[in-house]
């Protein structure tokens, strides 16, 4: 037992992540997955030949790593001129969950006002 | 090589939009292409520095996330209106002002993919030399982001015992992202301090560099948010630490 993919697998396993991904997820991960997630976003994306140097691992290896991330909804795959690059696939802020009555009572306040 | 660049603090009130304005108007004196970028979505108030008025934003970065617009369609250049010798150039791209869509932010959120994009985007589409992101207090998406992706940033603080305590939560959440640069800001030190005691101990605290320990400055109060402070006052002592906060945040 080792390596980042094996402790990737753990954690990935305990988590149902289907809205995608928060930065404030970065915080909980253990830190090899979040500085390869961090790398990814920093650069708005990354190729698989980036990745296994990155992670020092072989092109194999890493493909298995970021496929996985891609499964769980962390990453995505993305054609940049006939090139495949994978990006974070961040999930939309959450909408605040308040009583419905502050949402009606606000929108009477700015009813006159262009949204 | 562009640089992104996050200016935050974990409490409100610590200077935060000034020092941002002030560090991007020292950048555009030295010649650089800077964008200013107001990811304080719930709060936004930088605009007033650069003296940019409601009537004059056709766009904000509210419309871009609802996808209206295109991220540069939401920046403003601002270097002329701001007076002073700039080389280079000031963009803005404020947060809507507008109550309404404050509270539509706030009510159905929004793409957080899509500001990473507008990040980057700016960058290519303004040629920027700097982005400056000038963020939220405490701690949300949006600042985990700006955080994430910085190259540098700095943390505002007052010699404030609550302020201690929030500056090490966001010192610690910006070393497990593995920013590389981070510069930690005295800001509002009451002058009968002794500044290099304050120096010393917070650099002990964090472990981590001090930029500038400024002073409470009366100037800096009656400006009142009235203008840009280092196009004011550039023989100022606080211009000088602006201008040793901005060199270091770069360096």
């Amino acid at each position: 037992m080792g390596g980042i993919f094996d402790r990737l697998q753990d954690d990935l396993d305990a988590r149902n992540n289907k809205k995608g991904l928060s930065p404030v997820d970065l915080l909980d991960m253990p830190q090899d997955l979040a500085d390869l997630i961090n790398q990814i976003i920093r650069r708005n994306g990354m190729k698989l030949e980036d990745v296994a140097q990155n992670l020092n691992q072989s092109i194999e290896k890493a493909e298995q790593t970021l496929d996985k991330l891609v499964e769980k909804g962390y990453i995505r795959r993305v054609k940049v001129k006939q090139e495949v690059w994978y990006k974070a696939q961040f999930g939309r802020k959450a909408d605040k969950v308040v009583s419905d009555n502050i949402w009606s009572k606000l929108d009477n306040i700015f009813k006159d006002e262009q949204v | 090589m562009s640089k992104i660049i996050s200016i935050h603090s974990f409490r409100g009130g610590t200077g935060k939009s000034n020092t941002t304005a002030n560090i991007s108007a020292i950048l555009a004196s030295q010649g650089l292409r800077v964008g200013v970028i107001d990811t304080d979505i719930q709060s936004p108030g930088i605009h007033v520095l650069f003296g940019f008025s409601e009537d004059e934003m056709k766009y904000s970065l509210n419309d871009y996330l609802w996808g209206k617009c295109n991220i540069e369609d939401a920046a403003y250049e601002v270097t002329r209106s701001l007076g002073g010798n700039i080389s280079g150039s000031i963009y803005l791209i404020p947060s809507s002002i507008k109550a309404g869509e404050i509270a539509r932010v706030l009510r159905e959120g929004y793409d957080v993919g899509l500001l990473n994009d507008g990040f980057h985007e700016l960058v290519e589409a303004l040629d920027l030399d700097v982005l400056m992101i000038d963020t939220h207090p405490g701690l949300n998406e949006e600042t985990l982001l700006s955080v994430a992706i910085s190259d540098a940033l700095a943390v505002i603080m007052r010699p404030d015992q609550q302020d201690y305590q929030g500056t090490s939560v966001t010192v610690e959440v910006a070393r497990k992202l593995n920013v590389p640069r981070l510069v930690i800001v005295v800001n509002k030190t009451p002058l009968v301090y002794d500044f290099e005691q304050v120096r010393s101990q917070v650099e002990q605290l964090y472990s981590a560099e001090v930029a500038a320990v400024m002073p409470h400055s009366d100037e800096m109060m009656a400006l009142a948010s009235a203008g840009v402070f280092v196009l004011r006052y550039p023989d100022h002592e606080m211009t000088r630490l602006y201008r040793q906060i901005a060199q270091k945040l770069m360096s």
